[in-house]
């Protein structure tokens, strides 16, 4: 399941939502969520930060961006695109 | 290979009161199961050399004693965090009579994962199905029955706040302890990638395992990783083995995801087999909601109604007050030159002109940008914002960029300087670099100020027309520059993301304040230093050493770019004016009205229709205003602000000599 899903996440041309990848493994939004958290644990993905590295000693930090909203995002690390281009390779 | 679970064996059974052991996430209702089973006969402290609270009471039923631990709350049993390495240790060493898994019914996955890990550990598990209540309210429906028969465990159905389900959970606990119900857990496997490694580490392990540790869990945990099972075995193997099982965890590191999957799978199979989620009538209001925002077509429709609204509202309440402002700066620079008229004309005209004339007009765009900021503040606290950056990836993505790039692009059409800074916002470097660079393509408002000015003049009542081809010729170079630079000079990294969208929710009125508050005084902190500084030092330069402009050292440059100018059949003075517009968009109109007196006669004689084309393409494209140029200095560094000056500068003047030759070959 998190082959697959990890495999999803790399392949995707553009942003999912968990509901989406949900529909996809034929599971529930909140594993998915819970799945996405295991990996970001083990370094396949990364979660993002409330700002990006320029935001360092911004005055304006605390305020900017997704922070309010509550928006979380994660994007494929290195080690999990590796993980995901083999998938892609050999479906398993 | 041998299950992992031990058989219970503790002869003393008989003699002490059975233990219970209360595990499960924090917040799933075990400290009330705990204190309704145990009452006053409780007594906290500390678990033995930790920090951590523990918490041991009694409780007796039919007769019969029981001891009750409360362990502290974790997600799962991985060594991660004190508190997980406190309650698996305890069910690994103590091994209680009796676990009872404390879930949350409303969110059954997220506790599922720790039964799962709690199924492989000696200890019997009883399921403690709690918050049914808070389920039931959701329209969640959990058959307890089903859940029993696919886990093969006794599930309680329970909600401890309404103290229902209280009885029958020791109740099962009693008659699990007596043997009287059937254990059958029916535990997840691993996946058959990794299962034959699983079995070689196990062989390799087997007889060194000390106890009171299973061979097969401690063969497990050391394919998933866990450290403290790594140092237990690396200290208890000969070095030989060691190096072997080393070796094999080292080539197999994604072990983990076949473990951790096969257990979501097995958590799948469960929430399948005995949850009836809420059906479409009956989804949230963030569900309905998402259904048409997030809609590729409908999505698409309200965002456009949406930004039609955001321009709308901040030009029809933040011109007016723009063009007061503008009448309050004037004002003061008159007063400013009246009250300096004993001094030397230079300095009370460089103060006017220069300083009032040049800062004072970028303050009085702050009407506007403090409407657009309240406007995206809102947008921002109801969840709205994400789902902009959701629609609008598609279209970024062939640039390289995601939805989130979209954000501080729309800041630039009112000022690009915000929109710069905007791309803090963007969490990788490259994609935050190209939204930079490609920002300035973006008209702000002083450039359609200037664009609005001169078109006119050029085009008469085609003005209009030619106005919105500008503005649509800039929006589609930016994006063809955006996927040029992608795929040629910033290829690299795949920009695939999840997005948790957030619940819509009302905003919050301090929330927003506070944010207008601080980008206010953001750009007001620049408008009164860079901006300053350097409509000073331009107007001195526009100034000396004669006084009179046509002679002054902006003047001489300007003649020296003549030739360039000539490319695109503009005059001198036409270059100048273009390049005062480095200091602030505004300026080209300025010099215009010095250079040539009564611009708006004498401009239509100098020029052809394929050179005012030209010029007010190159007004479009060219390098930005120096508060910009000096923001992206200082948000990228000066190695890239220099590729950005010197791309939007042969970009402009690129498209102006296109323009104009095409024009003059088609006989305009």
């Amino acid at each position: 399941m998190l082959h697959r899903l990890l495999q999803q996440i790399a392949e995707g041309a553009h942003p999912q939502t968990t509901a989406a990848l949900a529909d996809t493994l034929g599971t529930t939004p909140e594993l998915v969520l819970q799945m996405i958290e295991q990996l970001a644990r083990q370094g396949y993905l990364s979660a993002s930060t409330q700002c990006a590295d320029g935001c360092e000693g911004c005055s304006l930090k605390a305020l900017c961006g997704v922070k309010n909203s509550g928006t979380r995002l994660w994007t494929v690390t290195e080690k999990g695109r590796q993980v995901g281009e083999i998938l892609c390779d050999f479906p398993t | 290979m041998a299950s992992p679970l031990a058989n219970p064996s503790p002869e003393e059974s008989s003699t002490k009161p059975a233990v219970i052991a209360l595990a499960g996430q924090p917040n799933v209702g075990k400290s009330t199961i705990f204190n309704m089973l145990t009452g006053l006969n409780q007594h906290v402290g500390n678990w033995p050399g930790k920090t951590v609270e523990q918490k041991t009471g009694t409780c007796t039923y039919d007769g019969q004693k029981f001891t009750l631990v409360d362990l502290p709350g974790t997600y799962s049993l991985t060594a991660n965090s004190e508190e997980e390495r406190i309650a698996r240790d305890y069910i690994i060493h103590e091994r209680p009579d009796i676990v009872v898994a404390v879930v949350d019914a409303a969110i059954l996955e997220r506790s599922l994962y720790l039964v799962a890990e709690l199924l492989l550990l000696p200890s019997p598990v009883v399921l403690a199905l709690n918050m049914m209540d808070v389920a039931e309210q959701e329209g969640i429906k959990i058959e307890p029955q089903v859940l029993e028969a696919a886990l093969g465990i006794p599930v309680v159905p329970m909600s401890a706040a309404r103290g229902t389900g209280i009885q029958e959970l020791i109740a099962t606990v009693e008659s699990l302890s007596a043997e009287e119900i059937s254990y059958q857990p029916k535990r997840p496997v691993i996946l058959p990638g990794h299962q034959v490694i699983l079995e070689k580490i196990h062989a390799l392990i087997e007889d060194s395992v000390p106890a009171p540790y299973q061979p097969a869990w401690v063969a497990l945990k050391l394919l998933e990783g866990d450290d403290e099972m790594r140092a237990l075995m690396q200290d208890a193997l000969p070095e030989a083995t060691w190096k072997q099982v080393h070796g094999l965890l080292y080539q197999h590191e994604d072990a983990i995801l076949d473990i951790a999957g096969a257990r979501y799978q097995w958590i799948g199979r469960m929430i399948r087999a005995a949850v009836v989620r809420p059906k479409i009538g009956q989804m949230g209001m963030t569900a309905r909601l998402d259904n048409v925002l997030t809609h590729p077509v409908w999505g698409t429709v309200a965002l456009l109604a949406v930004l039609g609204a955001v321009f709308w509202l901040t030009y029809t309440l933040g011109s007016p007050l723009q063009a007061w402002m503008g009448g309050l700066v004037e004002g003061l620079a008159e007063g400013v030159r009246n009250a300096l008229s004993s001094t030397p004309p230079w300095f009370a005209n460089l103060w006017a002109d220069g300083i009032i004339g040049g800062a004072g007009m970028v303050v009085t765009f702050l009407p506007i940008l403090v409407i657009f900021f309240a406007v995206l503040a809102i947008l921002e606290d109801t969840g709205y914002m994400a789902r902009i950056a959701y629609l609008t990836d598609q279209v970024m993505h062939t640039m390289g960029l995601h939805g989130k790039s979209f954000i501080p692009l729309l800041l630039g059409f009112g000022c690009n300087v915000p929109a710069i800074l905007g791309t803090r916002i963007i969490e990788t470097q490259r994609a935050r670099l190209l939204t930079v660079l490609l920002a300035p393509l973006v008209p702000c408002t002083a450039r359609m100020a200037v664009i609005m000015v001169l078109t006119p003049l050029f085009f008469g009542d085609k003005a209009g027309l030619v106005a919105w081809g500008l503005v649509a010729a800039a929006l589609v170079i930016l994006a063809l520059l955006g996927i040029l630079l992608h795929r040629v000079i910033l290829k690299g990294e795949q920009v695939a993301f999840i997005m948790e969208l957030p619940l819509y929710h009302l905003p919050n009125l301090r929330t927003i304040g506070l944010y207008v508050w601080h980008n206010t005084l953001a750009f007001l902190q620049k408008a009164g230093t860079i901006i300053l500084g350097v409509s000073a030092v331009i107007w001195l330069l526009s100034y000396f050493p004669t006084g009179v402009a046509t002679e002054s050292y902006l003047t001489l440059f300007g003649h020296w770019l003549e030739p360039i100018g000539l490319w695109m059949g503009l005059p001198w003075q036409m270059v100048t004016a273009l390049l005062t517009s480095f200091i602030a968009k505004e300026n080209t109109i300025a010099t215009l009205s010095i250079l040539y007196g009564d611009f708006e006669t004498a401009l239509p004689a100098a020029l052809t229709p394929s050179a005012a084309l030209a010029f007010l393409v190159v007004q479009m494209l060219f390098i930005p205003c120096v508060a910009t140029v000096a923001t992206i200095k200082q948000e990228v560094g000066n190695r890239w602000t220099l590729v950005n000056l010197l791309l939007l500068l042969g970009l402009s003047l690129s498209a102006g000599v296109l323009v104009y030759q095409v024009g003059t070959l088609l006989g305009f």
